[in-house]
């Protein structure tokens, strides 16, 4: 096979930035592939603090998602979906108390289903920034400027161990 | 100048490594994806002193175009890890130190620490740290759901040649 006949072609990219609006931090991204983005913050000990974002259904080729991946567990469900990829890096802050560094030291990432009755397809990711606490925080302010995103379904292949 | 935008990105690696618990009752790594041909926990002892968890050697594909192997200074990578709900932080993930070491094999089995001269490297070390601990983990329960990697082979195109700066060609002058 030759693999180098699939280049990178993202399906999202653009950046993630947050600003204080009324008081409250409000996320905007620019770029393409995400309809739209929200922030969630649920009151849990640590706080979390999630960022999600919802794919364009004009996104080509797949109308909004990636496909689901194999059905696991009783009741079944959609299990990890193994083609998707994505980059985050996260842009410094002048403000830091390293100047132009970043206090976030982990990113996750998760696929998910925003809304129930689809057809097991992921139309969200959801990224949770973590600091060295460990907590959640936003990426804004002292902690950086902002996350730059890129996401892409790789091709398929298969299992190997 | 060259024209950089005439040279994608072509990942000749790309895929999801996660952890399995078959009936055995002991997790071992998979790997989901192209390019990898098999994965392994990174053996103790000689030459890598392979760390009990989050530790892997995957071995490339010969499939893989151009080459069976990469050239060291050639190698672009990353790795995201996915996150957990059951973390601390819901949706986040342990693991803050990620690394990517380029090794070989020289036959089924055998493990040498840097690239074979005019082979290169036919094995990536890929080692997954939680700094909270000091511990290579598995992305896997509360610490993580897999960690996606992609490699791909830098420079790519007709000029096949490195550039290596050694500053302060164009820093700043410094006062």
């Amino acid at each position: 096979m030759d693999y180098a006949a699939a280049p990178i072609q993202p399906i999202v990219q653009g950046l993630l930035t947050v600003a204080i609006v009324a008081g409250t931090p409000v996320p905007t991204f620019e770029g393409k592939g995400v309809s739209s983005v929200m922030r969630t913050v649920a009151p849990t000990v640590p706080p979390d603090i999630i960022y999600t974002l919802i794919l364009d259904v004009g996104l080509p080729g797949n109308a909004g998602e990636l496909q689901p991946g194999p059905l696991l567990g009783t009741p079944p469900l959609p299990g990890p979906q193994p083609d998707a990829r994505t980059l985050i890096n996260i842009r410094g802050s002048a403000m830091n108390s390293v100047a132009g560094g970043t206090s976030i030291v982990a990113t996750g990432v998760t696929y998910a289903q925003p809304t129930p009755g689809g057809d097991g397809g992921f139309t969200a990711v959801l990224l949770v920034f973590t600091d060295t606490t460990p907590a959640a925080v936003d990426p804004m302010g002292t902690v950086a400027s902002g996350v730059e995103i890129i996401i892409w379904k790789g091709l398929g292949g298969g299992a190997v161990a | 100048m060259s024209d950089y935008a005439a040279a994608p990105a072509q990942p000749i690696v790309q895929g999801l490594i996660t952890i399995v618990t078959p009936q055995t009752g002991l997790p071992f790594p998979a790997f989901s994806g192209i390019g990898v041909s098999s994965i392994v926990r990174t053996p103790p002892g000689s030459p890598f002193s392979g760390n009990a968890a989050g530790d892997y050697l995957l071995m490339l594909d010969e499939g893989l175009p151009g080459d069976v192997a990469l050239d060291l200074i050639f190698g672009r990578s990353f790795l995201t890890v996915r996150g957990s709900f059951t973390n601390v932080v819901h949706f986040g993930t342990s693991i803050d130190q990620k690394s990517i070491s380029y090794v070989a094999s020289t036959a089924p089995g055998v493990f040498v620490a840097s690239p074979v001269p005019g082979i290169g490297s036919n094995v990536v070390r890929v080692v997954l740290t939680a700094s909270s601990t000091g511990l290579a983990t598995d992305p896997v329960g509360s610490d993580g759901n897999g960690c996606e990697i992609v490699i791909w082979r830098g420079n790519a195109g007709p000029e096949s040649y490195s550039t290596n700066l050694t500053g302060p060609l164009f820093a700043p002058v410094m006062i």
